[in-house]
């Protein structure tokens, strides 16, 4: 039990220090007249790993309408109110599946569009996902197991009230 | 003046009427903890999609945590309690861990509740290095979620154990084990892209659900109760949670989404004919009794004619319509899985009884 508490501490210390390793970051696009603050809360992002992505105009975005695609991966889509921060557009716990370069478009009706790039890195080094999955799948066994075990024992097709009412 | 205590006046085993209290509080104790695990998860699927800033320490996480909690210290408390039960009443339970005798039913549930505070931790440990959940279906979450599948079949076990179960109990814990599992596994099969498992999973699991039911108590009506219970948490599940929502965003200084969805996750994918199929199975089974018609054809084509109803569930619209082809497959399907429900019962009804009758044979 010693050594399960050990390994479990020492996880979660890994696991903090894989977090402290990223900081939040800010930066500025042109976006017809005026100037968006994009921000991320985890950067340099990477592939499988979630964060917020922020859009804040120059004066606000009270009276504004906009849009957002993924160049190359997505269709042109309304953007959001960011659901903890009314004032600014947003996508909450957002990630991206694998790695490489991605260009976002924002369009501000009536303002104009302006473009973003960044860097999606590699994979976090993490539990690789199929281990984690085989484990997972264990309780479910568990019941099939069971199921089996007692189908074996009872041997249904055997009894008489599989055929009757009693 | 003090008395001296003998060994055996300090170890009384627990007779068979303080036993049988004892497990029906456990019981009882069990369905209040799988049904606080079930109303958190419903609360917490429906805040990520409508509100969405998470933390761990939410309200819907602690109901969750709090439920397998209870459902965790009930199991180990009644297998505590189990193995000092007289040994004659201990005829009808399994080994665990070499010293230990318990109900099947608690130890499923037990094992279920450990593994899913365990997959907690885990999912913690998977949230600082990947953030937190944009899916239901990522790999902490499996192992969490079929943990609680594995304390519901159990919290189902300790219900069915038997000849002398009582219907309307059972079908309540059916009909709440069915209304968890099944919106939790489907999400995931969506997620997933196994969209066909989306379609044909009700038409599959709630025959074999209605006739487990009908199997173990051998009583039509509670195929009825089945039905009516799995309706009632659907309802439940559509009129609570979007104000639960609300409320606990109020509280919380938040707002929902502008793109919110006015669909209920949870609700959504339980099928609102349910008791249309339960019926079905009910009025056939009931006409072939009092024609003293044959079972199993009887059985057949009751859960035949269930499936498809399960299967054109208005609430999926268009999409259905497009694979209104499959329903002959569906009938056969649903045949196979209720057939399969009803020699589950069987075997619910006599797992004990074989244990006993397999000590007998090993005593003798």
């Amino acid at each position: 039990m010693k050594y399960l508490y050990t390994a479990i501490f020492a996880l979660l210390i890994i696991g903090s220090s894989v977090v402290n390793a990223q900081a939040m970051h800010n930066q500025i696009i042109q976006v017809g007249s005026r100037k968006v603050t994009v921000h991320f809360t985890d950067y340099p992002v990477r592939a499988e790993r979630s964060l917020h992505i922020t859009f804040q105009p120059e004066g606000g975005i009270e009276g504004l309408k906009a849009t957002g695609q993924f160049i190359g991966s997505s269709n042109a889509f309304p953007l959001s109110r960011f659901p903890s921060n009314r004032k600014v557009w947003g996508f909450d716990n957002i990630a991206f599946n694998s790695p490489g370069k991605r260009v976002f478009e924002l369009n501000i009706q009536g303002v104009g569009k302006g473009r973003i790039e960044f860097i999606v890195g590699e994979r976090p080094t993490g539990p690789n996902s199929s281990i984690i999955y085989a484990l997972g799948v264990l309780p479910v066994l568990a019941v099939f197991l069971l199921a089996i075990r007692s189908w074996l024992r009872v041997q249904p097709a055997k009894q008489r009230e599989t055929y009757h009412w009693q | 003046m003090n008395t001296p205590i003998t060994q055996q006046q300090a170890i009384q085993p627990i007779s068979a009427l303080e036993w049988a209290q004892y497990q029906k509080i456990g019981s009882v104790l069990m369905f209040i903890g799988i049904f606080c695990s079930f109303i958190g998860i419903g609360w917490d699927i429906e805040w990520h999609s409508d509100v969405g800033p998470d933390t761990f320490w939410t309200l819907p996480h602690i109901f969750v945590y709090s439920g397998a909690a209870l459902a965790g210290v009930t199991s180990l408390v009644v297998v505590l309690l189990s193995s000092f039960v007289d040994r004659r009443q201990q005829a009808n339970m399994i080994p665990v861990l070499g010293f230990f005798r318990a109900p099947i039913g608690f130890v499923m549930a037990g094992f279920g509740a450990f593994g899913f505070l365990l997959f907690g931790l885990f999912d913690q440990w998977w949230h600082t290095i990947f953030g937190f959940d944009v899916a239901i279906s990522s790999a902490p979450h499996v192992g969490l979620l079929l943990s609680d599948i594995l304390v519901t079949v159990g919290g189902v076990m300790i219900f069915a154990e038997g000849k002398n179960v009582r219907p309307i109990p059972l079908a309540l814990m059916i009909a709440l084990a069915i209304s968890f599992c099944m919106p939790v596994a489907m999400q995931n099969f969506f997620e997933l892209g196994w969209e066909i498992m989306v379609l044909i999973f009700p038409a599959m699991i709630i025959p074999l659900a209605l006739l487990f039911s009908l199997s173990v108590t051998r009583q039509l009506s509670t195929v009825l109760y089945t039905g009516a219970f799995i309706f009632m948490l659907r309802m439940l599940c559509e009129l609570a949670f979007p104000s639960m929502t609300q409320a606990y965003a109020d509280v919380s200084g938040l707002s929902l989404r502008d793109d919110n969805e006015p669909i209920v996750a949870m609700s959504f994918f339980i099928p609102i004919l349910v008791p249309i199929a339960s019926l079905i199975i009910f009025a056939i089974l009931k006409f072939a009794q009092t024609r003293a018609w044959k079972l199993v054809p009887s059985i057949y084509v009751a859960a035949a004619l269930s499936a498809p109803v399960l299967y054109i569930d208005p609430l999926l619209g268009q999409f259905i319509l497009q694979a209104l082809w499959a329903l002959p497959m569906i009938a056969v399907l649903g045949l196979g899985m209720g057939w399969l429900g009803w020699k589950l019962g069987v075997v619910a009804r006599n797992a004990n009884q074989e244990i006993v009758a397999l000590e007998a044979r090993g005593a003798a």
